[in-house]
């Protein structure tokens, strides 16, 4: 009976430990399976609308539009792009950026130089395109770059403007300010105007050496000037617009040598065109300058005799004489 | 002798009453028959793949260091078995799997793929279940300008 219970024990045993190690039956099967999908990602938009403009000597001013986009730039940074290659520009740099939209570059020598403006955020950024070329030539007027007007001396009446320097060497004569209205420095026969006028004598001697390519004579009115040095030996004279056109070249350079004096009559007008700037513009004259009353005149005048600048008239430019320069409510703005 | 017998046959019953039960349940979950009523021959499924899918993602586009992307899955189970999801692996990778190389500069290693949200178990046949996995991408110190205006492929792998 024992022995019965024993066996019949034994069987339940294994029937239970069988039942146990099979384990639950599995209700479903196992698989696999693979699929795609993306995410995108964003973009850092470059600045545009880069420009570059020679605001005073050996200094350019850089400005840009803002990155448009949805992602807004941590700061700008400026590359100036040279003969001798790319250099940090306007003291930015990837580590120490810009907030703002434009900046100056100073401490230029002479050369071309274009820039760029580089949006960044973050690990990214983004570049523009370059801005159009500028041409810096301050040696070629060296320290007299500064000067606005410069003479042996200087008198004004009524309310001239005169937007860089104003200097008088050897005199000391400067004579309306006020109300005339120097937004420079005024050095009435100090060590910088005596430097200036050895500066502008040596541009002086430099721009008369340059071969001629055109030849004028006479009045210029009507006429359209194309990029050049030109070379008139007898007086010069301008009874209505004189066209300079740069032919769509910012650094195109215009060089007028006169022999003799240069006269425009009231209301006259020098204009320029297609790149043409007044800051590649350049009279070099060896004898007086006159303008007319009302007259708007560019360039720079580099003239052995006095300048005389008519009532009302403007001068984008410079008027440095190696005699006096006499002005009447005049606006004198930069070369630019 | 005969009641020795007996008992054998006794034990020997129970035993292959074991050996049914076990081997015969087995076998009857291993069969995916139909639903319904009636006869017929049931016959060993096989084991279907699962089909994953997605979704455009959603949140603005990824930039270094900022907010994350969101791509919605759905794994379906287009067979008429009962499938077992238990696993959602998902990288930055071509869609054959392989290393995502097509965009030089820019690779895997400048985003994040978060955890797979979704509900892992058996997904009845003709069912399916939906996720959602987040993508980030990382500021590095490095020049990232690669990656801009990419689009980052997603290689999901269901088991």
């Amino acid at each position: 009976m024992l022995r019965r219970g024993v066996a019949w024990a034994a069987a339940t045993a294994v029937v239970v430990g069988m039942l146990v190690a099979a384990g639950p039956a599995s209700a479903y099967w196992h698989s696999g399976g693979t699929g795609v999908g993306s995410a995108t990602v964003g973009t850092l938009a470059p600045p545009t609308e880069v420009t570059a403009v020679s605001s005073q000597p050996g200094t350019v001013t850089v400005a840009w539009a803002a990155s448009g986009g949805a992602l807004t730039p941590e700061g700008y940074y400026v590359e100036r792009f040279a003969a001798d290659g790319t250099h940090p520009a306007c003291g930015t740099s990837p580590t120490s950026m810009l907030a703002g939209l434009s900046c100056d570059d100073a401490g230029l020598s002479d050369g071309t130089y274009d820039y760029r403006v580089v949006a960044v955020y973050r690990s990214w950024s983004a570049r523009s395109a370059s801005s159009a070329p500028v041409v810096l030539i301050t040696s070629l007027l060296g320290s007299a770059a500064a000067f606005s007007v410069l003479g042996t001396a200087v008198t004004t009446t009524g309310f001239t403007r005169v937007s860089g320097d104003l200097g008088t060497t050897p005199g000391a004569d400067v004579v309306g300010f006020p109300d005339g209205v120097v937004e420079g420095e005024i050095h009435a026969g100090d060590a910088t105007a005596a430097l200036a006028e050895l500066d502008r004598a040596a541009a002086f001697a430099d721009l008369s050496s340059r071969t001629e390519d055109y030849l004028l004579s006479g009045d210029l009115i009507g006429q359209t000037l194309a990029p050049g040095v030109y070379y008139a030996g007898a007086a010069l004279g301008l009874t209505g617009i004189l066209t300079l056109d740069g032919g769509g070249d910012p650094d195109a350079l215009f060089i007028i040598r006169v022999d003799a004096a240069i006269s425009t009559a009231a209301a006259s007008s020098v204009v320029l065109i297609d790149g043409a700037r007044a800051a590649n513009v350049y009279w070099v004259v060896d004898a007086a300058v006159t303008t007319g009353a009302l007259s708007s005149f560019s360039g720079t005048i580099i003239a052995q005799g006095a300048i005389t600048l008519g009532a009302g008239g403007q001068l984008a430019g410079r008027a440095l004489s190696r005699d006096a320069v006499t002005m009447a409510d005049n606006l004198v703005t930069a070369a630019t | 002798m005969s009641r020795v017998g007996s008992r054998s046959r006794g034990i020997a019953a129970i035993c292959v009453a074991t050996l049914i039960v076990v081997g015969g349940g087995g076998a009857a979950f291993a069969y995916w028959s139909s639903s319904g009523s009636g006869t017929g021959t049931a016959t060993t499924g096989t084991s279907a793949s699962f089909v994953v899918t997605s979704e455009a993602p959603t949140g603005g586009p990824l930039v270094p260091g900022g907010s994350s992307q969101s791509v919605a899955f759905t794994v379906a189970n287009p067979s008429t078995a009962t499938l077992d999801l238990s696993s959602l692996v998902i990288t930055v990778a071509e869609s054959d799997g392989s290393a995502w190389v097509s965009v030089p500069g820019c690779s895997e290693a400048d985003y994040v793929i978060g955890t797979p949200v979704i509900t892992y178990g058996s997904v009845a046949g003709g069912d399916d279940v939906e996720g959602t996995v987040t993508v980030t991408m990382t500021n590095t110190a490095g020049d990232q300008d690669a990656c801009q205006g990419e689009a980052v492929p997603l290689y999901v792998v269901a088991s």
